[in-house]
Parts: structure tokens; sequence; C-alpha cells
């Protein structure tokens, strides 16, 4: 990292070892540290630090401001739907093996924001799930994130005896976003979540929300 | 577990070419009937158990319904049907052919540390899956015009194996000859040019793929379906079965190779169709599970403890053994952390290592045949 002669490092709060971060700071590098934060107000703050490093406060506080203000429309928004879905997200289905986003993720906080239930809610982070318990959880929508050529399709998915029987599969319900725009936690989450809103609970502007 | 009736005592001979004496066949018989019973308990709490909490009326109604030939429906059936007996007879089977590739491994090196990675199977097939899960997106996926199918991981993984087992194989023989002690020396050198290869895919990797990577390499029984229980089960049944021809043949390359000979075995082909056999059993392991341990090494090991080093005996009791010990594994891993799942190298380990360690305890008058 030294070799980049950086005059600012800026890392997340889990960022590490301590020693190489202690090794950065002895060597004169100032180091800024940011919370990993998934909430609105995160996001909204880490704009405003990150600005106020990078010395564009004025910019920052504009951008903070009309995300403030995305976030409080994705919130009325999220007030308006009758229904709540149980999503869930799904990282891989290596080998037909699902790991999905349970609590305390950022599939997870995304998936709140847009209005819906995380189906995974009883796992931690990211995880492997066992077959039987996708039964258990019940999905109304599969979430996936696009990757090139690798993304899942609803064909792949639903023919898994554990994923045939949720309810997502009864409707063929499968929900596939950019990774970057759905887990970033940046300026354009709350797009994200309205992208994933519309796409889960229906176009609210018509109102037909479930 | 009971085993303390059945355990060979110390005085008895450690390998039996010719015939066996009475007392050791009650000993076997009771080790039979010890192993079979644990069996069979463990696969009916493996068709119990589960996330989806099914009554044992009804699994046993779902069983007897399918048995009859009447088509089963409704949520329980499907999960009994499709989820529990896929990953049931991949479990039995896949502990079957771990289990017995060691008790040759085991006896081919003459050493009770070999174990089923050593012919390089695990290895190969661990960089082909790192390959496949790693650049499989940007490098295999254009070559066959677009989407990676599913079916590429576990395919990469047998192929790799076997590529690597035959490139070993090639290494260590000269001649007519298969050196053992020479397959041993490649085996660890290539083992460690594809762990090194394992490795800077692993660094190549984003977040995702690390993670699978990581719990690709721990294994797991999860994402059984039916189709692949077939497969699996259509190359492993049949190997399982070709095993004990080879038996007497091991049991012969006990005393040498030069030994084995002069009692008229074919020591070459013996050892080029165990190297081929271990190969194919640990390839298609791998491909369905990812790499689980431990099963190779200490199901013989608990094996020969109870009924002695005879493979006659040995290599298809430590197949009923090593099924139970991956299927009870299953279970715990699956049940322990619901709904997510442990890894299953985890659990092996974890049950297998103080039972085995118990075993060798009490068996002070052991000694490493």
């Amino acid at each position: 990292v030294l070799s980049l002669r950086p005059s600012l490092v800026i890392a997340i709060t889990s960022a590490g070892p301590p020693d190489s971060l202690r090794l950065l700071r002895e060597a004169g590098v100032r180091i800024e540290v940011t919370p990993e934060d998934w909430t609105p107000e995160g996001v909204v703050a880490r704009i405003r630090q990150v600005g106020r490093l990078a010395g564009a406060e004025a910019a920052a506080d504009r951008l903070g401001a009309a995300v403030a203000a995305r976030f409080s429309e994705l919130a009325a928004a999220r007030a308006q739907i009758a229904r709540p879905q149980r999503v869930l997200f799904v990282l891989t289905l290596q080998n037909g093996r699902p790991m999905v986003g349970g609590r305390n993720s950022a599939a997870d906080a995304i998936i709140r924001l847009a209005g819906g239930i995380n189906a995974a809610d009883a796992v931690e982070g990211y995880k492997p799930m066992t077959d039987e318990a996708v039964i258990g959880a019940a999905p109304d929508v599969v979430l996936t994130m696009a990757r090139g050529s690798h993304a899942l399709t609803a064909d792949d998915i639903f023919a898994l005896p554990a994923f045939r029987l949720t309810p997502a599969a009864a409707r063929r319900r499968l929900v596939t976003m950019d990774g970057l725009l759905l887990l970033g936690f940046g300026p354009r989450t709350p797009e994200a979540g309205f992208e994933l809103m519309s796409a889960v609970h229906g176009p609210l502007a018509t109102g037909a929300i479930r | 577990m009971s085993g303390a009736g059945t355990v060979r005592s110390p005085s008895a001979p450690a390998l039996t070419v010719g015939g066996v004496t009475r007392r050791r066949r009650r000993e076997v018989a009771l080790a039979v009937a010890l192993i079979v019973l644990v069996l069979g308990l463990v696969a009916v709490v493996a068709l119990g158990t589960g996330a989806v909490t099914i009554a044992p009326g009804d699994v046993a109604r779902v069983l007897w319904d399918t048995v009859r030939g009447e088509p089963a429906t409704g949520r329980d059936a499907l999960v009994i049907l499709n989820i529990r007996v896929p990953r049931l007879v991949i479990g039995l089977l896949v502990g079957a052919a771990l289990a017995v590739s060691g008790a040759i491994m085991q006896g081919l090196f003459r050493n009770p540390l070999a174990d089923p990675g050593l012919v390089g199977v695990s290895a190969g097939a661990g960089l082909a899956a790192a390959v496949v899960i790693v650049l499989g997106d940007q490098l295999i996926a254009p070559l066959i015009g677009g989407r990676l199918p599913f079916a590429a991981l576990p395919f990469g993984a047998f192929f790799g194996g076997l590529a690597t087992t035959l490139l070993l194989t090639a290494v260590a023989t000269r001649g007519e000859r298969t050196s053992i002690p020479i397959l041993l020396l490649a085996g660890v050198a290539l083992g460690a040019l594809a762990g090194s290869g394992s490795g800077l895919l692993a660094f190549l990797s984003d977040d995702r793929q690390l993670r699978d990577l990581t719990f690709w390499s721990l294994g797991s029984l999860g994402g059984a379906t039916g189709s692949k229980a077939v497969v699996v089960a259509l190359i492993l049944l049949p190997l399982l079965l070709l095993v004990p021809l080879i038996a007497r043949a091991l049991n012969a390359l006990a005393l040498g190779d030069a030994e084995a000979f002069h009692l008229g075995y074919p020591v070459q082909r013996v050892k080029l169709a165990a190297i081929l056999m271990v190969s194919l059993a640990v390839g298609t392991s791998v491909a369905a599970t990812g790499v689980i341990g431990f099963v190779g090494i200490v199901v013989p090991h608990v094996v020969r403890l109870l009924v002695g080093a005879d493979h006659r005996v040995l290599l298809p009791l430590s197949a009923l053994a090593g099924g139970a010990l991956l299927v009870a594994a299953d279970i715990v891993a699956r049940v322990i952390v619901a709904p997510a799942e442990l890894p299953i190298g985890i659990v092996t380990a974890l049950i297998g290592a103080p039972f085995f360690l118990w075993l060798l305890m009490r068996e002070r008058g052991w000694r490493s045949d």
C-alpha cells in the first residue's frame, strides 16, 4: 500500500490486520476510519465524511442532502406496502447449495429498505443454508446478483427440490439486480431500494401494491 | 457405541491370508452385526430429521406408499423423496467410497497414514474446482457459448482428479513397474503444486468466489438431487462391488511386492487397478460433495481395530462404517446450526477424532502392523 504513496487512507471499521494499519500510521500516512453501516443515516454520514476528507465538503453536503431526501421518499413508498413480501437473497448456488444473506448483511439491509422481509433472518451473515430450511423460509421472491454469464436463471433455481416447494417457485418470481448497485450502500442505494421495491412489490406509481 | 466385546485380542494374528479360526469368525460376525445396526439406525434418523418437521409415522407412510408404487404427493412426500432420500443415498455411497479408498491406500502403501488424498485426486480435483469457481465465467463460459452450466463444477473436479492420478502414475511407473515410494513422493510434490495453484486462484478471487472456495473445500452433502444421486450411484455402486476382487491380492501385498509376486499375484495389475479404483471413487465423491477429510483415514483404522487387517473383511466393513459415519455427520451438520448448515468436514473430524483417540487409548496392545 505504501508504494502507492497515499496521502490519505480511508478504511472501513473491519479493515485490518491492526498491525498493517499501525505500520501505515507510523509511516506518516493519515488514516481515517469510516463505519460499516447499512442504514440511510450511515450512508449519508459516510458521503459527508468522505467529502470532508477529500476537501469537497460543499458538494458532499449537497449530495448527502439529495440522498437523504430520496431515502425519505423511499420510506414514504415503503409505508404504502400493504403486504410485505418475504425475500430470500441467494449469494451463490454452487453445486446446488444455496448461500444466503442472513441478518447483519448488506443484503438484509437492502431488503428491509425495499419494504420486504428477509426470509433468511434466522441466519447470521452470509451462510450456506440447509436445503430443507429454504422451504421453511418460504420466500415469495428469490433475489440474486447479476454477474456476467454466471447469472442464475429461474430454470436453474426453481428446478432444485428445495426451491421447487417455495411460494417463489409457484409464480417463478426471481429478481436479479446489479451487485454493486444492490449491496454497495453508496449514493445510489435509494435507487437500488426503489428498483428492488418495484420488482418485489409491484409498480408503486399505479397503486398496484399487493 | 460399545465395541468392547468385538475388539480383537492383541494375540490374534494381524494378518490371515489363509483360513480364519472359529473365534475370529464369531468376532467378525459380531462386528458386522454392530456396524449394520448402527448403519440402519443412522439411516432411519437421517430420513426422520431435518429443518422441516415430519412425524415418524408420516415418514414411514410416505416410504411405504413409494415402495408399493403409489405416487406420493404433498409437501412431506416431496421433502422426503426429493431431498432426504437423495441426500441419504449420496451420503452412504460417498462415505463408503472414501472409507474403502482409505483402506485400499493403506494396504497398497503399507502405511497406516496413507489416505485417499495421496494419489493426488483431492489436490487435482481441488485445483480444477478452483479454476471453475474463479475463472469459469471469464474462461470456460465463452468457450462453450454463454452460460456456465451447473454441472461444470462436479465435472471439472472429477476430470481434474482423474488427470492428476494418471500423471502421477505415469511419473511413478518405469517400464513395467509402479514404484509406491515414488508415487508417494510425486504425490506430495503434485499436491504442493496444485495447492499453490489453488492458492493463487484464491488470491485472484473476489469475495463471493472466495466464500464458495472455502465452503467447497470443507465439503457438504447439500444440494443433493435425485438425478445427482443416480449418477453417483451408477459410478460408485459397481465400483464398490468390484473392490472385493483385489482383497486377497492386497493381503499378499502387505508382505511385500516380491512376496506377493511369488505367491502368484499379478502385482503390477493389482496396483494399477487399486489406483484407478481409488481415483474414480474419490474423484466422484469430491465432485458430488466437495473435499471431505478424515473418513478415509479413520474408518479403516476403527474397522481394523474391530476385525483385524484381513482385507476380505476390512473392505466391505469399511464401506458400511464409512457410510454410517458420513450420514451421521451430515445429520449433525444440518441440524446443529439450522437453518444454516455446517460444512460436513468440520463434523467428521469432530466426531471421528475423539472416538478414534479413545479407541487408541483403550487398545494399548495395538501395534501398527
